[in-house]
């Protein structure tokens, strides 16, 4: 009988990152599910043999290296949003399998191939790194299977590389960028240096708070592109940017970069003289532990922050640092968001993912209150339309966290290169 | 050592015809054998193997240790991207491989007949640092001019060959027809090192390897030997990126990372060096193991790390080595 197959599955590799008790409670609901589809079989359109096989949701996320713990943070993020479902959508049983796409696009397309041919799974989700989405694009695009995005946010995917198939659920680049860049001009100075990572999206961030930054009247002293993906030794760069006098510095820089940077920014004593004002995962959760008091008052623009005030995001932040022992970080509300989005789509077809275009069509519609705020997708940027926050590092309770300290409303992405 | 070892193997293989016949019936077959996940692994290991054996004919055949040798992997990857690619920064020339491959052939040997008539000029640990040295600024350059190259994101759009003779037309766009497509290519390829390394120049090389200077004393220009394989090697290296980029449909600055070319070395080192198969056996399970170990833990790299050491230690000559070494005692 097809009921031993959600069992059978349960030896899946994806169960290696799960916990014993996590399997048996998963057993659990797979047999629950088993004696509750025999029940809805006559009443369901779809035929029984879809409706006991558990829906599979691929996952591509890089477990190692550089980006191993934005790989962990939405992995975490989005199992606990299915957890709390039960792992049940449109009727059915949901079943991650997840594949370490490191941050090599090469890799990334045998592990997609790997999850879609082989393991037959019905969409996918994840990718953190840009070069790897954009690598990925033609592969989904060709074979018309459904992914939505949780990470990268390399413009081009929302502008003239979009495809029908790929959605995003996390940002733009451009996103948190060109609202700050005008904040920034009327709140913070008007001669600013920037800084960040060569490579894409240190480029799209840097555009995009140079157009309404500029626009506002303000003058760009100088642009660095540094070394990608490791920046060496930052004090030449510090020393480049000393030189200049701005009035402000913006950056982007993430994970170790991140560290390396900020503190030495702060150790050069230029946080003293110069405020900090950058992309927000510069200063993230993830970061700021290691970055400590050198992150202070650094002013930052996101989608989201951890001291965000709403009652989704308060619930969201206990029952993650419940179940993962660590504070929730920006990364893990979009792998949350992504199950939310995905539960979504197969509630609208309940169940049945072979309908493709109605899934698709479904996306138009997706929008709900997110840890992040109000949160939409919007249908022709294919990229939410979400609230942006200036927030400030401080220090609460002896610990550093991003408080917010404007809402700069609500932003989407113009779909084209006009804004920068 | 290795010459005993590679006329061994030459017996070995024809006397085994039957084999061969098998193994070519399962090539074509396998299509129709196995699942399309599998035919695109056995897609990619054909690639990675072509461009095993070219590094093989300069670490194994010359005893040149290029360490840069994925700047003509990269190279064959961006040129199909510029001539054939469909995308804002490409030039969207061609797609008929009748055209496209000779303009890779060309362009990839005339970069490498500039490098090598370079490096060639120093010997050991000098020439591994100048082709590292290259290799990384092309990787730089790739990374940097984001006007031409795209930058970290790539080219995209790159379609699979066709063949055009004005009356005629074949796309190998399905994913069997680029199978046979690299499958043939990965055959012609094949024979034609056979056919070299075991003709005069072929031997010359050897000579090279063995004793520089005897050769140069019996009159061997033994430079313009080790450009022309140099050239040789760069072109289809170059071939094999080009077909890595087709079936990706995507160039990507890492075709250009040394970590490419390291991968590329371990892989000549593990199957075997100086044998023809050796590589390819050394792609097959550079490329498998990765990927069927990282789908059960992540740390896998670890695992692969030990593996590897334990196969420099235990075996010094490759899985080929160890085969060969194991035929002959059974004799």
């Amino acid at each position: 009988m097809i009921s031993h197959k959600p069992q059978t599955d349960f030896t899946h590799p994806i169960i290696r990152s799960y916990s014993r008790r996590k399997i048996l409670k998963l057993a659990g609901a797979g047999a629950v599910a088993y004696t509750g589809s025999l029940a809805t079989a006559c009443s369901n359109r779809s035929s029984s043999s879809t409706s006991d096989v558990p829906i599979k949701i691929g996952v591509l996320l890089p477990y190692s290296g550089i980006y191993a713990t934005l790989g962990d943070s939405i992995s975490a993020g989005l199992e606990m949003y299915l957890d709390q479902l039960g792992y049940r959508a449109g009727g059915r049983n949901v079943q991650i399998v997840a594949e370490d796409t490191e941050m090599k696009p090469d890799i990334a397309q045998q592990k997609a191939r790997k999850l879609i041919e082989q393991d037959k799974v019905d969409l996918v989700a994840g990718i953190v790194s840009t070069g790897v989405l954009y690598g990925l694009r033609e592969y989904f695009h060709n074979n018309k299977k459904l992914l939505i995005c949780a990470n990268a946010g390399g413009n081009k995917i929302s502008r003239d590389m979009k495809s029908p198939y790929i959605w995003r659920s996390s940002f733009s680049n451009w996103q948190p960028n060109w609202p700050l860049g005008l904040w920034a001009y009327h709140n913070v100075g008007n001669k600013v240096f920037m800084s960040a990572p060569d490579y894409g999206a240190g480029h799209n961030m840097v555009d995009a708070f140079a157009h309404s930054f500029q626009s506002a009247g303000g003058t760009i002293l100088g642009k660095q592109f540094t070394p990608f993906p490791s920046m060496g030794d930052p004090a030449p760069f510090i020393t480049e940017i000393r030189k200049s006098n701005p009035s402000m510095v913006f950056c982007f820089y993430s994970g170790s970069a991140a560290v390396a940077f900020v503190k030495a920014y702060d150790e050069f004593g230029l946080s003293k003289d110069i405020p900090l004002v950058c992309s927000g995962f510069a200063v993230e959760e993830d970061v700021l532990p290691a970055q400590g008091s050198a992150a202070l008052g650094a002013i930052s623009g996101l989608h989201w922050a951890l001291l965000l005030d709403n009652e989704t995001n308060r619930k969201f932040i206990t029952a993650y640092k419940d179940r993962t022992n660590v504070d929730a970080n920006v990364f893990a509300v979009q792998g949350y968001d992504t199950g939310r989005i995905i539960s979504n789509i197969l509630d609208e077809v309940q169940g049945d993912t072979s309908a493709t275009s109605r899934m698709l069509e479904s996306l138009h519609d997706v929008s709900f209150s997110s840890p992040r705020g109000p949160f939409k997708l919007d249908p022709k940027s294919q990229n939410p339309t979400q609230h942006v926050y200036v927030r400030e590092v401080k220090e609460i309770e002896g610990k550093l966290h991003n408080v917010v300290i404007e809402d700069l409303g609500e932003f989407t992405d113009p779909g084209d290169n006009s804004l920068g | 050592m290795i010459e005993r070892l590679d006329t061994m193997y030459q017996r070995l293989l024809s006397r085994n015809i039957l084999v061969a016949v098998i193994i070519v019936i399962l090539a074509i077959a396998a299509p129709y054998l196995a699942n399309t996940y599998t035919i695109s692994l056995v897609i990619e290991v054909l690639i990675f193997s072509i461009f095993a054996m070219s590094l093989n004919l300069l670490v194994g055949y010359t005893g040149l240790p290029s360490f840069g040798h994925a700047a003509f992997f990269g190279l064959g990857a961006y040129i199909i991207a510029y001539v054939s690619g469909v995308n804002d920064l490409t030039l969207s020339l061609t797609n008929n491989i009748l055209l496209t491959l000779p303009i890779v052939i060309v362009g990839t040997g005339i970069i490498a007949l500039i490098v090598g008539s370079l490096a060639l000029r120093t010997d050991g640990i000098y020439f591994l640092m100048i082709t590292l040295a290259f290799a990384q600024m092309l990787f730089s350059v790739a990374m940097r001019w984001s006007a031409v190259t795209g930058g970290s994101d790539g080219l995209i759009g790159i379609p699979r060959p066709e063949i055009d003779l004005g009356i005629w037309k074949y796309s190998f766009e399905s994913r069997t027809a680029f199978y046979y497509f690299v499958v043939t290519t990965f055959v012609a390829i094949y024979f034609g090192l056979h056919n070299i390394i075991h003709s005069p120049f072929g031997l010359a090389l050897k000579g090279i390897k063995s004793n520089q200077m005897r050769m140069q004393v019996l009159g061997y220009k033994t430079l313009n030997y080790k450009i022309s394989i140099f050239v040789l090697a760069g072109v289809i290296a170059g071939i094999a990126g080009m077909l890595l980029a087709q079936f990706y449909w995507h160039a990507s600055p890492e075709n250009l990372y040394w970590t490419i070319s390291g991968q590329a070395l371990i892989m000549v080192i593990l199957g075997g060096v100086g044998t023809l198969i050796g590589p390819v056996i050394g792609a097959t399970l550079m490329r498998l193991l990765p990927n069927i170990t990282s789908t059960y833990t992540n740390n896998w790299q670890s695992y692969m790390g030990i593996m590897l050491i334990v196969f420099v230690l235990c075996a010094p000559n490759g899985i080929m080595g160890i085969l060969l070494k194991k035929l002959k005692n059974n004799r």
